[in-house]
């Protein structure tokens, strides 16, 4: 009986502590409430913004901006999401008509902003701040630019109740209540001048420029010559030779010609599939010929050029394969196709959204249409003459050709940096080059659909007209 | 790196030969003074085995146990004189008997011969259920149970094995032929989406989530409880059903020592691959990879014709070795085991080891306290088995060209540029490469139990399981790719948990009212600790990370996120009046860290009742009606297989950005409210026993609602967030089993015994939270149809001409018309020449020609794409069963076990893979080679013609009609043919039962299905089943075995 006793305290006691028994916490997860408390703190979660933004930019960056342009044409073997893009077949299911992951990226932000405010002050609060506004300027100006219409969340999500369905907000809310007013935030805030991985004020000069730029209420080119002007005194140097421009892509990735580049690393990131695609081993994506026609008769020997020269893939008959274009900017070619193969997979290439020479022939487009033609072709110039490429004549003053000449040069200075179809759209250009090429001829079809799984989970979104 | 294995192996035969020389006879024999003696019979002659006699004085209440052996005989050789004693032989299968009134004198020798009657079938076995047993003939709830000698049919590696199709009702699938690998066990269906389908299983009383290193042999009986009200005790993780093992113990007066070893030999069946000569056709059509000679060159290595299959495998050879002890006397019982067994896998370089050690005892202290301990051990080692390599590597073996070389002349491996599907030499490869898991498992568990009063008594229970785990990889940077790099990768993880058990039973009866009644309660604890990390190494002369040059810092973690305790009370009353009116009712109330903070408890209850009715006046007529009872029961079962953490808002780490490790949002929201998945479970069932129980017949009809359906509701995408856990959508599951026993013929020592069964399931989704389908690459699981169905393109056919490619605008096939010469003419119509509007299907924007498939175009756009996807079938078979016979005539006895499912699709998506046609694609299956379009007009062509680079122009990994395939079988898994030997020509060895065997697993199949087996694995996500990406084959086996006791 003894034992039995024994064994009944044990019941007693065991009941007694059932509350405390039934609470496991785990010591390898971190809780919200426990996080957002210290400068480290602030750190981390702007390099989760970051690392937010490599995954919404990994694949989507180059569908948006690419290939959608002249610039690519598929094989006779594409994957149906690139043969969708290139073709203008987009269809809710395309891979980039998804905004989820760019919407991610925009959360983890809002979170950065509502908290780093309340951390007890420390010497990198400004920056970090600023960082996480340039940020998510970025992201909705991406939005904004695919799907037009866009819903406004400026705060963080921690309840049901809060993230009932949200509906679209106007382009002009977006720009003036976010990117705007991000935008100037970040500018006073920053205290860095140039960082190359990082928003610093030259990242967001960029931007700013982008942003005036593009087509809408607030375009504004004086202002966005302006921040380009401003970005040039921060001491950004256009690469003068061949090899340093291949550095730019290849490695180290750390010329003073970039003003803000997506950092990559494979231990930590895994391959950049986006770049990757480029590789030619499928190949997935080739060079379009009539891009190298032109570029070579435009510029004779140009070596920022695609390389033509044959795979070691023999044909059986041979005029079944007449792709041998390939874009070596970001990797070698290699005659071992495993080995092309690998470096698609394995390639951890930075990508750059913005560089000195990008930027200075988007200010040579403000000048052509603040009509000042001279100073829009020694901008021109000033590239053609760093590249050690023949210059422009100063003679041309017609603002269309001077555009032409702008967007040709762009086209080649730019090629694969996810810039094309922008170019296109912002100077109202798009159908006029796409008709031809892919039969585009909507301008409904400028925006991207907005991808089913967006649509069925709220069903305020509607699908954008000519979907 | 393999010797650990080796030693063990010699280790293995130097104790089979120890064993075997030993005269074990001497040291268990004993002195005799006087001696009693008998033979059990059936009552047509035949020997019995397996009685246990029970002597007993019931004077002095000496008592003593023995069994019969092969021939009947049972000998007790040392009872005291005196008297009177009485004799008690019991029998599964057979009415207790009792003799009493013998006086015993001394030296004097008394022989019995006792005749047994074949009980009314199992109807007085008794039957484990939740911390209780109870007697078959009372049960309310849908049991069913096998015994020993089903169990060891199939000379098992494991406990799944040694079911599968014996139980209607219960779908057991392997996943593969790997030596080691586990299999799915389904009772009654899928009744949740994505928080566990596995039942719960109970070992001697000790909560397991899996079993696969039990040792069959071990293991006396399996009950599974398959309806609600029976498994409802177990309350919030009883609702895919409980399974129930007993492992052996000893009975009084028992004393043996248990020899057995068995030999086996496995051939893989080999798939018929293209040759030398049909890969150079394919080639021709489609180009060549690589630096490589022409096909229409005489080069000499278009000579070769590799069949890698025949290569690659090898007959295979399992030993399977068990000792052990089985000594029981008044107070004590022990069981003690220990097994070996070594498998290879007929894939050369594979292996599988593993040791158990089994000893359970059971000690009466005294005429209140019994204490005992049921301990396991286990230690199992795989070598080179992943299924992250299978699919790939056998891949290669059927495509790979016949013609690519693989040794050198000095004989070692050579390195080929033939690199279809990245492998350049799958032998080379696996002799290279080194992957071992190895997996150390133990449990402990005690119990004490106390008898308080007469009827009334306590039991404490304490159990702890842990489970190491250690998996190393190393490849070496040929393997997988030729540009790969060294890598090492390194994984341990100790689960554990532990159980606390403390209850009473009440068993009470008052004239022809009989009560038992449970009460208590129980907590329970999990953790798993987890390491995981990943190098590359500088070179391949050290395999380890001492040689490391970088960490994998992605793949490289410490993870302790599965702690997890439950805290439940539980209880059940029976009542039976006359054996004839059955009532019963329990509840159970569990308190699990999972659930969120606004649902911390459940309520679990349940009632069945039961009514004999063949004991009722008005059937005592009906004479051929031996035993009969309706029985009924309903309850609410839980599953608390979710998340641990799905309450609590969570941030994730390793969102790494230029050296920083980030810290981002989890994409799940926080669910305060979580908690357990409820199904509410009814059934109704008739046993009946006809013909003095020659033949039984169980029938049971059950439907499971599932509702509060554990589901990931998306959130609107906006929020950045994917969704958050919510117990929201409903699922029903229904389904009939019908079991038959019989033995149709035992008469002058002949006997034949066989069991059939046959079980429905259809399941339904009634609602899903949000009402949005689940859809994946290849499944859809959407209100209105079965859960995880498969979803993918039809292709009608391949368009004969260019031509063909035309309807009218509502979708009808016009028919092209050309004259002599082959120039289109015009488009017929029902014979009528058709002038409207020509219509053209495209594909992704290109128009499918003569020698394109013929994809069906199901919304009538002309235009294919995500929209015309549509349900192709089901991986869940709705009708299975299995059917087992046994025929034994003196000592021989004859057995074998079919099993079958039909109605039944798996998606091939191996072979649909392989029938890409693409550039560089590997060499398609011989069928879609045989089949290809031949030209224009070619109307009977399944496959696309030889110059179509792409044959699935969608280019989708979703499944299209001509590969989601008929999976329906029949299995003859097992013959067997065994031999006892008479026990006086063992006796002159010591030796008191001895049986030799031989016997094939996996004998015959029957199915139309073209990959290599249509049972295919539906472990894994319950959403996605059924995808044949090709696993390790199984093969035939053929094995030979002995078992002897001493």
């Amino acid at each position: 009986m003894k034992t039995l006793k024994y064994f009944l305290a044990i019941t007693i006691v065991s009941f007694c502590s059932c509350k405390k028994f039934l609470e496991t916490p785990q010591t390898s997860q971190l809780v919200l409430s426990a996080f957002w408390k210290s400068a480290s703190d602030a750190e981390l979660g702007v390099a989760g913004i970051y690392d937010a933004a490599q995954v919404a930019f990994e694949e989507d960056y180059w569908a948006w901006g690419e290939l959608r342009s002249d610039n690519f044409v598929n094989n006779e073997r594409p994957s149906a999401n690139n043969q969708q893009i290139i073709t203008n077949q987009l269809t809710s299911s395309t891979a980039g008509a998804d905004w989820s992951d760019l919407y991610k990226a925009i959360a983890t932000a809002n979170t950065a902003i509502r908290n780093i405010p309340a951390i007890p002050d420390f010497p990198r609060k400004n920056q970090l701040m600023a960082e996480a506004l340039a940020l998510r300027a970025l992201f909705y100006f991406y939005a904004v630019r695919v799907w037009g219409d866009v819903p406004k969340i400026t705060e963080p999500i921690e309840r049901l109740d809060e993230a009932s369905n949200i509906s679209r907000s106007a382009v002009t809310d977006i720009y003036k209540e976010i990117i705007l007013s991000d935008l100037a935030k970040a500018e006073t805030l920053m205290p860095t001048a140039r960082s190359i991985n990082n928003m610093s004020s030259g990242g967001i000069l960029a931007l700013k420029a982008h942003v005036y730029m593009w087509p809408g209420t607030h375009q504004n080119y004086a202002t966005a010559r302006d921040a380009i002007t401003k970005l040039e005194g921060l001491g950004y140097r256009l690469e003068t030779t061949p090899a340093a421009w291949l550095n730019i892509f290849r490695g180290p990735e750390n010329s003073n010609e970039i003003v803000f580049a997506l950092a990559w690393n494979f231990i930590q990131d895994g391959g950049n599939s986006g770049i990757g695609r480029f590789s030619p081993a499928e190949p997935n994506l080739v060079p379009s010929e009539a891009l190298d026609q032109k570029w070579k008769a435009a510029i004779p020997g140009d070596f920022r050029n695609v390389e033509s020269g044959a795979f070691d893939i023999k044909i059986v008959p041979g005029v079944e394969f007449p792709y041998t274009r390939v874009l070596t900017k970001y990797s070698p070619r290699f005659l071992d196709r495993n080995l092309q193969s690998s470096w698609g997979a394995n390639n951890d290439r930075d990508i750059i959204f913005y560089r000195l020479s990008g930027l200075l022939l988007l200010k040579a487009e403000a000048e052509n249409y603040l009509n000042n033609p001279s100073g829009a072709i020694g901008l021109i110039n000033r590239i053609r003459a760093a590249r050690g490429l023949p210059l422009v004549g100063t003679s041309i003053t017609d603002k269309t050709l001077i555009r032409n000449l702008i967007l040709n040069e762009r086209q080649f200075e730019l090629m694969g940096e996810g810039h094309r179809f922008w170019d296109l759209v912002r100077n109202n250009v798009v159908l006029e080059v796409m008709r031809p090429i892919n039969g585009m001829n909507d301008q409904k079809k400028i925006l991207w659909p907005i991808a089913q799984n967006v649509l069925n989970r709220n069903a305020k979104i509607k699908q954008n007209d000519g979907y | 790196m393999k010797n650990d294995q080796s030693g063990l192996r010699a280790f293995m035969y130097c104790l089979i030969f120890l064993t075997f020389i030993l005269p074990a006879s001497h040291l268990f024999s004993q002195e005799t003074t006087s001696l009693v003696k008998g033979i059990v019979q059936t009552d047509n002659d035949a020997p019995l085995t397996g009685v246990s006699v029970f002597i007993r004085n019931t004077k002095n209440n000496f008592t003593a146990g023995a069994s019969t052996d092969s021939s009947g005989i049972f000998t007790f050789s040392r009872v005291p004189s005196g008297g009177p004693y009485s004799f008690t032989f019991s029998a599964v299968g057979y009415e207790t008997q009792t003799l009493a009134g013998y006086n015993i004198k001394n030296d004097i020798t008394l022989s019995l011969v006792v005749k047994m009657k074949a009980s009314a079938a199992t109807l007085d076995q008794v039957v484990v259920i939740g911390y209780g047993t109870s007697k078959r003939r009372n049960v309310t709830g849908a049991v069913v149970s096998v015994n020993e000698r089903e169990i060891s049919q199939r000379s098992p590696t494991n406990a799944f094995e040694a079911i599968q199709g014996q139980m209607a009702g219960v779908q057991i699938t392997t996943s593969s032929g790997a030596p080691g690998d586990n299999a799915a066990l389904r009772i009654r269906g899928v009744s949740t989406f994505d928080a566990g389908a596995n039942p719960l299983y109970i070992v001697d009383g000790q909560p397991f989530d899996n079993i696969d290193n039990l040792n069959p042999n071990d293991i006396n009986s399996i009950e599974v409880l398959k309806d609600g009200s029976s498994a409802a005790i177990y309350g919030s993780k009883s609702a895919n059903g409980v399974v129930i093992i007993t492992t052996k113990s000893a009975r009084k007066g028992e004393s043996k020592v248990n020899v057995s070893y068995l030999r086996s030999y496995t051939k893989a069946r080999i798939m018929p691959v293209a040759t030398t000569n049909d890969r150079l056709k394919f080639e021709k059509f489609h180009g060549i990879i690589g630096d490589r000679a022409d096909v229409d060159t005489f080069n000499q290595q278009f000579y070769n014709n590799n069949n890698f299959q025949e290569l690659m495998y090898r007959t295979a050879v399992r030993d399977q070795f068990n000792i052990g002890v089985i000594a029981g006397s008044d107070k004590t019982k022990i069981y003690w085991n220990t097994g070996f067994l070594n498998q290879q896998g007929v894939i050369r370089t594979t292996e599988f080891m593993r040791i158990n050690s089994r000893l359970n005892v059971d000690h009466i202290i005294n005429s209140r306290i019994t204490m005992g301990v049921r301990t396991g051990l286990s230690y199992d080692v795989q070598q080179n088995i992943d299924q992250r390599f299978e699919a790939d590597l056998i891949g290669v073996l059927l495509t790979k060209a016949p013609f690519s070389t693989i040794y050198d002349i000095d004989g070692s491996f050579l390195i080929n540029n033939d690199s279809y599907r990245g492998r350049e030499n799958p032998l080379m490869e696996y002799s290279l490469m080194d992957v071992k898991k190895r997996n150390i498992r133990g449990n402990l568990f005690n119990y004490l139990e106390v008898k308080i009063l007469k009827d009334l008594k306590y039991r404490a229970n304490l159990g702890v399981d842990f489970n190491y785990e250690r998996n190393t990889e190393f490849f070496p940077g040929f393997v997988r790719s030729g540009s790969e790099r060294i890598q090492s990768n390194f994984y341990s993880s100790l689960g554990w948990n532990w159980i606390h058990e403390s209850f009473f039973n009440y068993d009470k009866t008052f004239g022809d009212h009989e009560i038992s009644a449970v009460a208590g309660f129980s907590a329970q604890k999990w953790g798993q600790p987890e390491e995981r990390i990943s190098g590359l190494l500088a070179n391949t002369l050290v395999p380890t990370l001492n040689n490391a040059t970088e960490i994998l810092i992605t793949n490289t973690n410490t993870l302790n996120e599965d702690n997890h305790s439950l805290a439940s009370v539980f209880g059940r009353l029976s009542y039976n009046y006359k054996n004839k009116y059955l009532l019963s009712g329990t509840i159970r109330r569990d308190g699990s860290s999972r659930f969120g903070p606004e649902n911390k408890w459940g309520n679990f209850p349940s009632i069945s009742g039961g009514w004999r009715f063949s004991d009722e006046p008005f059937m005592q007529k009906i004479r051929f009606i031996h035993d009969a009872k309706l029985r009924a029961g309903f309850a609410v079962t839980g599953n608390e297989r979710i998340g641990n953490q799905d309450y609590a808002v969570q941030l994730t780490t390793g969102n790494f950005y230029n050296g920083i490790n980030g810290v981002g949002l989890s994409s799940r929201l926080a669910n305060a409210a979580i908690k357990w998945e409820e199904t509410k479970q009814s059934n109704i069932g008739l046993d009946l026993s006809v013909l003095k129980g020659k033949l039984t017949f169980n029938v049971d009809y059950y439907i499971k609602n599932t509702v509060d359906l554990l589901a990931n509701q998306p959130l609107d995408a906006a929020t950045g967030l994917r969704d958050i856990r919510v117990n929201l959508g409903n699922l029903r599951n229904r389904g009939f089993e019908f079991a038959v026993q019989a033995t149709p013929y035992n008469r002058r020592g002949l006997t034949w015994r066989t069991n059939f069964n046959f079980s429905t399931n259809t399941n339904e989704v009634s609602r899903l939270a949000s009402g949005v389908p689940i859809v994946t690459s290849s499944h859809i699981t959407k209100e209105g149809s079965s859960l995880g169905s498969f979803y993918g393109y039809t292709i009608l056919g391949v368009f004969a001409y260019d031509q063909s490619n035309a309807f009218t605008p509502d979708a009808r096939q016009l028919t092209p018309t050309f004259d002599p010469a082959g120039t289109f003419i015009n488009y017929t119509l029902d014979g009528k020449v058709y002038s409207g509007e020509v219509k053209k299907i495209t594909v992704v924007g290109q128009t499918p020609k003569g020698g394109d498939f013929y994809w069906k175009d199901n919304n009538g756009d002309f235009r294919i794409d995500e929209l015309d996807r549509e349900i192709l079938g089901n991986p869940y078979p709705k009708y299975f069963g299995g059917f087992r016979n046994e025929i034994s005539y003196k000592n021989f006895s004859f057995s074998f076990l079919f099993d079958y499912q039909f109605d039944v699709k798996v998606y091939n998506t191996f072979m649909q893979e392989l029938s890409q046609l693409r550039q560089n694609a590997p060499t398609p299956p011989k069928y879609v080679l045989d089949h290809l379009w031949k030209g224009p007009g070619d109307t009977d062509a399944r496959f696309p013609g030889g110059s179509r680079r792409i044959q699935n122009q969608l280019g989708t990994n979703a499944p299209t009609s001509y590969w989601v395939e008929d999976a329906d079988f029949i299995k003859l898994r097992n013959i067997k043919l065994s031999y006892n030997l008479p026990v006086n020509v063992g006796k002159r060895f010591g030796v008191t039962e001895m049986s030799v065997y031989g016997s094939v697993n996996n004998a015959l199949v029957w199915t139309s299905y073209r990959g290599f087996d249509p049972e295919v694995n539906v472990a894994g996500s319950v959403l996605s089943a059924g995808v044949d990406n090709a696993r390790y084959p199984r093969g035939r086996e053929f094995i030979f075995g002995i078992n002897v006791n001493f």
